[in-house]
């Protein structure tokens, strides 16, 4: 639903810009020509995710011996995919397919005007997500006025290294926008620290890669060794064996779903690594006992967590224990400590512009913005599975949780 | 990236006894990779100093909130061209931390090749404009398969700024094809 609200919002502002300047316009004949590429960039740019999108990648490793051009991550699945599954069927439409692959492709820089659609600061994917996340998980503060924003969409010449006149971008009038897009900036902080980052949502991943993690473990490289029942697919990815793009896109959140409340109904054969996997995939899809999180907020605490994650590697307890951490910022203001990130730039700035086609970044302009740019969110946090009790003896034993209080009864004489 | 990724980043600036200025930092890893050192970081892109990644960036940001690595700020005496001061941020690892990072996060070198340490002060040794101009280079040779006047005409358009430092950044790109250090 998501890729389909992205090339829904997409085609608003295309058609916002259309009205506004002219199909024949200097400022928005580069959009007419690429406007098929866009749209058809705006639905395909996630179709390379797996499932649980970035986790799925995090939680398993690379084919040892992967065939050529294998792709090395869901960018390069999105390539793939798009290529091998929609290839013939875009070209007989007219589409150009190698403008599509550009648009989605990150390291990509041409196309920037068009490129601003799908991949800035404020592109149609995060208009999408922050209001489509809001209203799932329920809190207001991550809504904003999509109309209003639209309204106010300009394309603007931004200055450039390597270009003198600089070149078009999407920008937005500084006469009107400044409002909104404090609005969108503040509900995308917001909405980072209460939902994407929070320690609940945060857990309950913790707690994802530890099944993945363990599975892999379980079947040390060979697929049929994966606990049954499980999609062959999943089955060779967790052994590190190479997938078919079919098999690639046969998985996605509701299998995966579906084989970790199998997992929780294992038969119990007294090996340890499946007992540990049939526990947590109960944990986490019948009883909901998301890990528990120990905030990591001196640099003792940092050394310790380290220390003890890397001193469980290759034990059962690696995989009942989670050192987390996260960076980010809902604005990246280029000045943001001053000059840290220049390399970022032009790419990443929110540009508005004057009626007289004078451009600013949005932080240069906006009190509130350059405020919230210089909020870092970051997060350190150690999670760890509080119904394993052995995790709770080596964390009691390590200092970390207090020693149960002695249930003797005192004998008093 | 993966769980404890960073910790690459903080055993190469182990390696390279500190590395002074982030984009010395993010073109040092760029040039690693490239010589096939087996280091995360598969997002680079070219930025308004060549080759950048955000994944580098974000963890010198965790290890140095995490106290793993120190920062010191520096301004340059100099001004960009907005007129802001020109700052340099540099980055050491903490000294009680870089024995552990040997122990448990050590990058072998590509076979034949050096130990991690030595080249990656060979390279904190050379020049921040030669780094930028030799990663950005290789990057448009290799990312964007460009050769030839194509090359010249690329490089000049977006590091033409750097003219003075395209003669060592040859020399450093000629000296490492020379010695088998890039493939």
């Amino acid at each position: 639903m998501h890729s389909v609200g992205v090339c829904h919002i997409a085609r608003q502002m295309l058609d916002v810009l259309r009205k506004r300047y002219g199909e024949e316009s200097e400022e928005y004949r580069e959009l007419e020509q690429d406007r098929r590429e866009i749209l058809v960039a705006a639905l395909l740019h996630d179709v390379g995710h797996g499932p649980f999108s970035h986790l799925f990648e995090r939680a398993l490793k690379h084919p040892k011996s992967p065939p050529p051009k294998y792709p090395k991550d869901h960018e390069g699945w999105s390539r793939r995919i798009i290529e091998e599954q929609f290839g013939d069927y875009l070209r007989e439409n007219g589409v150009d397919v190698s403008v599509v692959l550009g648009l989605i492709d990150k390291k990509n820089r041409r196309h920037l005007l068009a490129k601003d659609f799908i991949s800035s600061q404020l592109d149609a994917d995060r208009m999408d997500y922050l209001l489509r996340d809001s209203r799932s998980a329920g809190p207001k503060y991550g809504e904003f006025a999509l109309a209003w924003l639209l309204h106010s969409l300009r394309i603007g010449r931004v200055p450039t290294t390597g270009s003198t006149d600089g070149v078009w971008r999407l920008c937005f009038d500084s006469r009107k926008a400044i409002h909104v897009v404090e609005e969108y900036i503040q509900a995308r902080e917001f909405m980072y620290v209460q939902v994407y980052i929070h320690k609940t949502t945060r857990a309950y991943e913790a707690m994802l890669l530890s099944i993945l993690s363990l599975a892999r473990k379980i079947c040390e490289g060979d697929p049929n060794r994966v606990p049954s029942p499980c999609p062959p697919a999943l089955a060779k990815m967790l052994a590190e064996q190479p997938v078919t793009t079919a098999e690639y896109l046969s998985l996605d959140d509701f299998r995966l779903c579906g084989t970790i409340i199998d997992w929780s109904q294992l038969t119990d054969d007294g090996d340890e690594l499946r007992g540990a996997l049939k526990r947590k995939c109960d944990q986490l899809i019948n009883l909901r006992q998301p890990y528990k999180a120990i905030d990591l907020d001196t640099r003792d605490k940092q050394d310790k967590a380290l220390r003890l994650v890397t001193s469980v590697e290759g034990t059962p307890l690696a995989f009942s224990c989670h050192r987390d951490d996260f960076v980010d910022r809902a604005y990246r203001n280029i000045h943001y400590r001053k000059g840290k990130e220049q390399e970022e730039q032009a790419d990443w700035m929110i540009h508005l512009v004057d009626p007289e086609g004078k451009t600013s970044a949005a932080e240069q302009v906006s009190d509130v913005i350059r405020a919230i740019s210089e909020i870092e969110t970051t997060i350190y946090r150690l999670y760890y599975d509080a119904h394993d009790p052995e995790m709770i003896a080596h964390l009691i034993k390590e200092g970390w949780l207090p020693a149960p209080p002695d249930n003797r009864e005192e004998v008093h004489a | 990236m993966r769980d404890l990724d960073e910790m690459k980043l903080a055993r190469v600036v182990d390696a390279a006894g500190g590395i002074d200025g982030r984009v010395k930092m993010q073109k040092i890893v760029y040039l690693l990779k490239a010589m096939g050192f087996d280091l995360p970081f598969d997002d680079f892109a070219i930025r308004q100093q060549g080759p950048y990644s955000r994944a580098v960036a974000c963890s010198a940001d965790l290890l140095t909130g995490g106290g793993f690595l120190i920062e010191t700020r520096k301004e340059l005496g100099e001004q960009d061209a907005g007129g802001r001061p020109i700052v340099q941020y540099s980055y050491e690892v903490r000294e009680t931390f870089s024995q552990f990072l040997r122990e448990h996060f050590e990058i072998e070198a590509p076979k034949g090749q050096p130990a991690l340490d030595e080249i990656a002060k060979e390279l904190m040794s050379k020049d921040r404009k030669t780094l930028e101009v030799a990663a950005t280079k290789l990057y448009l040779q290799r990312e964007e398969n460009l050769s030839g006047p194509e090359l010249s005409g690329e490089l000049m358009k977006i590091k033409g700024h750097l003219r003075e430092a395209f003669e060592p950044a040859d020399t450093l790109l000629g000296d490492l094809q020379k010695r088998r250090l890039l493939k």
